[in-house]
């Protein structure tokens, strides 16, 4: 009952219950009344026929003691009178027929010696009677009755059975139908309004209260626990409102910190580049003397620092916004790491007399990366293992496939990294303990920005040391692409390439900084380029629009920040009468800035200070006709 | 209830062979007849009602007589054997004649003692005895109950104005079976 009554409606599961109460309650009476009679019709039938069979046997004794058989079938046909009565029969002492009734029915219909007491067949009842004179048995007297009056009776039972469970039926149901509006009324109001509630959020409606039966309860507690729900609610809303208030200032917050920060490093690095510029200049003056030279490199090292120092910042801020850029090209990570060990440890590992060794037993060395990035994962590592190990110590590179992966591993003999700061060196402003940081100097931001690299590249990295003193093992996990071919990846040994192929340029420099714009046109020209400068958008309008030919520029180089608008101006307006690649120099490297530049028609975003190698490079592979 | 069962074992033998239409009827009655016939009179205690004034104690049995010739052997004596009328014993007598006969309930006058009938009768008087005959003339001449021997079978007749005069009742079961003359 509780699975084909789920579904349906209360209204239908009361009628049902209903029905089925009442139906049972009435098979049951009508059951045990039929029963009743049954049993009261057959034995007050039995006691009937006996005392027939007693009055008949009586009747008949005279007949049978004096072996009158006419006389003893006179006495038996006046049972014709009793309709009932089919068949009759007296039987003698002997136990022989001696008369029978209906006369003409065959002697083979009766039995042939009497029984005892009295059996109901399917249609009938047979009873045998003893006759006796003086309580000796002198006969037995046998009678048959039709029990079809018996039957007709009750088939005028089952229809009147029928009749009233037909009449009861119709009874309850046109009850239930009225009945039942008191339990399902309510009921569906409740849910009316439940439905009101969760439709508009309206805490403020309540329900009806009918009585105080169960469904009063119910409307009751629903009424409370809608009140509850309304005061939480309202609590809910002001506290969401509150947190995002919070939210919102916090976002601000970060936001503005994020500003300044991008606009700190800006004004930090902007005065970076003249001083590098001039540097360069001086270092590659051959009137210099030897031991200005080397002040001159100290000086170049350390702003180099600097910038690196603030780059990092930005990185890290980048990184925290989700919005490191990457350009992904296939890249032979041998070049890149024989590169960054050339460029940045190589003097370091010199100065402290560290043996470094690098064991390149990788087949597959190409992976799918941006070589900038990369470089500056690698650079990050090498400084780290120059910076922890002591002098006279190793440093260990090796590369080797595993499967589809390269795996680059970093080991040196430095201070390692005891196991309770294991856990938190990936993290960004930290670097084991306080102590250290006053020793190694830095910011603690290399090895998280080297774990958002190489994981952005779908790469892992992992620090491996027995503990402090122990040295310190760093493992680069990257997946490799395979099918490549070193002539895809040419381009990626950068440094070298930009050495080999020099390419006679007329450059467009659009820069507002005097002091930068005169290093930058005395590095270029140098470099054998010819430059002409712009101070702001209107003079390189100016210079693209009146210049009457044939010369052309080759390549424009501009800084985005400008007096009276922006490089990108610039870039456009250039674009639209001359197919020429630019390259854009800003202090801002945002993922957001250089894609800004690249919509503008840039091929190239250049973060300020201007790294000269950086710069240079740009400068041949656009010559070269290859957009890097 | 054995011993009522044999007689009328025998009694129905009887009747078989009396009612047998293939059976040449026989110039004189065979002794089975008497086997039926002793039957019919102990049967006749059952439907007489005798007066109390009939019996000169509690205790006393019911007499049957028989007049003259005894004609039914030991079949009468087997058939009363052990039975009872209300309790009382019942218990044969014979008498030689007329003069001989003293008080009793049931008088069976044989065939043989047509010629001292009146003498019998006169003999019983009014007192409360049932006289059974076998002759076909015995109502006529004063009798209660008369058993000719008819066409091969015991008839059975009854006189219930001669019984009714010897303060003798007739159950009408007996009467229902019997030839009755008025």
């Amino acid at each position: 009952m509780s699975i084909f009554l789920r579904d349906t409606p209360i209204k239908r599961k009361l009628m049902a219950v209903i029905l089925l109460a009442s139906g049972f309650a009435l098979f049951l009476m009508g059951s045990a009344l039929i029963t009743y009679e049954l049993i009261t019709f057959r034995r007050s039938l039995a006691v009937n026929m006996g005392v027939l069979a007693e009055i008949i046997g009586s009747n008949s004794t005279a007949a049978l003691a004096f072996r009158d058989a006419k006389s003893a079938n006179e006495i038996l046909s006046a049972l014709s009178a009793e309709h009932q009565i089919t068949a009759a029969a007296l039987y003698d002492d002997k136990d022989e027929l001696f008369a029978r009734f209906p006369e003409n029915e065959p002697l083979s219909s009766f039995a042939q010696k009497p029984g005892r007491g009295h059996r109901f067949t399917g249609s009938h009842l047979e009873m045998f009677r003893p006759i006796t004179i003086e309580g000796s048995r002198i006969g037995m007297i046998y009678l048959q009755a039709d029990l079809g009056v018996m039957y007709s009776r009750f088939g005028v039972y089952g229809l009147l059975l029928l009749v009233v469970t037909a009449c009861a039926f119709i009874g309850a149901l046109s009850l239930t139908t009225t009945l039942q509006k008191r339990i399902t009324q309510p009921i569906l109001e409740l849910a009316k309004v439940a439905t009101a509630v969760s439709e508009r959020q309206d805490y403020s409606v309540r329900g009806t209260r009918h009585g105080s039966d169960e469904i009063g309860h119910l409307t009751e507690a629903f009424n409370q626990m809608l009140t509850r729900i309304g005061e939480s609610n309202t609590a809910l809303i002001a506290s969401e409102e509150r947190l995002r208030l919070a939210l919102d200032n916090a976002e601000a917050a970060n936001q503005a910190k994020d500003n300044f920060l991008a606009v700190l490093s800006h004004e930090l690095r902007t005065p970076l580049t003249p001083v590098l510029a001039a540097v360069a200049t001086l270092e590659d003056d051959p009137r210099m003397p030897p031991n200005s030279l080397e002040e001159l490199e100290m000086i170049r090292r350390n702003i180099e620092v600097e910038a690196r120092l603030i780059d990092d910042l930005l990185d890290v801020t980048g990184i925290a916004r989700g919005k490191l850029a990457l350009k992904k090209q296939i890249v032979d990570v041998r070049a890149l790491l024989e590169h960054a060990m050339q460029n940045y440890c190589a003097t370091a590992a010199a100065r402290k007399d560290l043996q470094v060794s690098i064991d390149m037993k990788a087949t597959n060395a190409y992976v799918l990366a941006d070589s900038s990035r990369m470089t500056q994962v690698f650079w990050n590592l090498l400084q780290n293992a120059c910076k922890f190990t002591p002098e006279g110590g190793k440093i260990d590179i090796s590369l080797h496939n595993e499967s589809c992966a390269l795996i680059i591993e970093i080991s040196d003999t430095g201070i390692g990294i005891s196991p309770e700061n294991m856990p938190r060196i990936f993290n960004a402003f930290e670097q084991g303990e306080r102590t250290r940081t006053r020793v190694f100097g830095g910011l603690g931001l290399g090895l998280a920005i080297s774990r958002a690299i190489v994981e952005l590249h779908g790469g892992t990295i992992l620090a491996e040391s027995e503990g402090r003193d122990k040295g310190t093992r760093l493992r680069i996990c990257l997946p490799t692409v395979e099918g490549a071919t070193a002539r895809e990846t040419k381009k990626t040994a950068p440094a070298s390439a930009a050495e080999s192929g020099r390419h006679q340029l007329h450059i467009l420099l659009v820069e507002d900084h005097a002091d930068t714009a005169h290093q930058l046109t005395r590095l270029l020209q140098r470099a054998g380029h010819e430059v002409t400068w712009a101070g702001s958008v209107r003079e390189a309008r100016d210079l693209i629009a009146h210049r009457n030919a044939p010369l052309h520029f080759d390549i424009l180089i501009s800084d985005l920040g400008l007096p009276d608008g922006t490089g990108h101006d610039v870039m456009r307006d250039l674009a639209a009468t001359h197919s020429i690649p630019g390259i854009a120099l800003s202090g801002y490297g945002m993922t957001d800035d250089i894609r800004d530049s690249i919509a503008a028609g840039f091929s190239r975003h250049i973060t300020k200070p201007v790294d000269w190698h950086e710069l240079n490079v740009a400068i041949q592979t656009i010559a070269a006709g290859e957009p890097s | 209830m054995a011993l009522l069962e044999r007689k009328l074992i025998s009694a129905v033998a009887a009747m078989t062979l009396f009612t047998g239409t293939l059976q040449p009827a026989p110039p004189v009655a065979p002794p089975n007849e008497y086997a039926l016939k002793s039957v019919f009179l102990y049967n006749f205690c059952h439907f007489i009602e005798w007066p109390e004034s009939a019996f000169n104690s509690p205790n006393e049995p019911l007499i049957i007589g028989i007049v003259g010739e005894d004609p039914f052997g030991p079949l009468l004596k087997e058939a009363v054997e052990g039975e009872t009328y209300h309790n009382r014993p019942i218990v044969i007598e014979h008498y030689r004649g007329p003069r001989d006969i003293k008080h009793c309930h049931l008088l069976f006058i044989g065939r043989g003692e047509a010629a001292r009938l009146d003498a019998i009768l006169e003999a019983v008087g009014s007192q409360s005895v049932v006289t059974v005959g076998e002759t076909q003339d015995f109502l006529d001449r004063g009798g209660m109950i008369a058993l000719p021997a008819d066409r091969n079978r015991v008839r059975l007749r009854v006189k219930p104005s001669a019984m009714r005069a010897a303060k003798v009742n007739v159950s009408s079961k007996l009467l229902r079976v019997a030839d009755v003359d008025s």
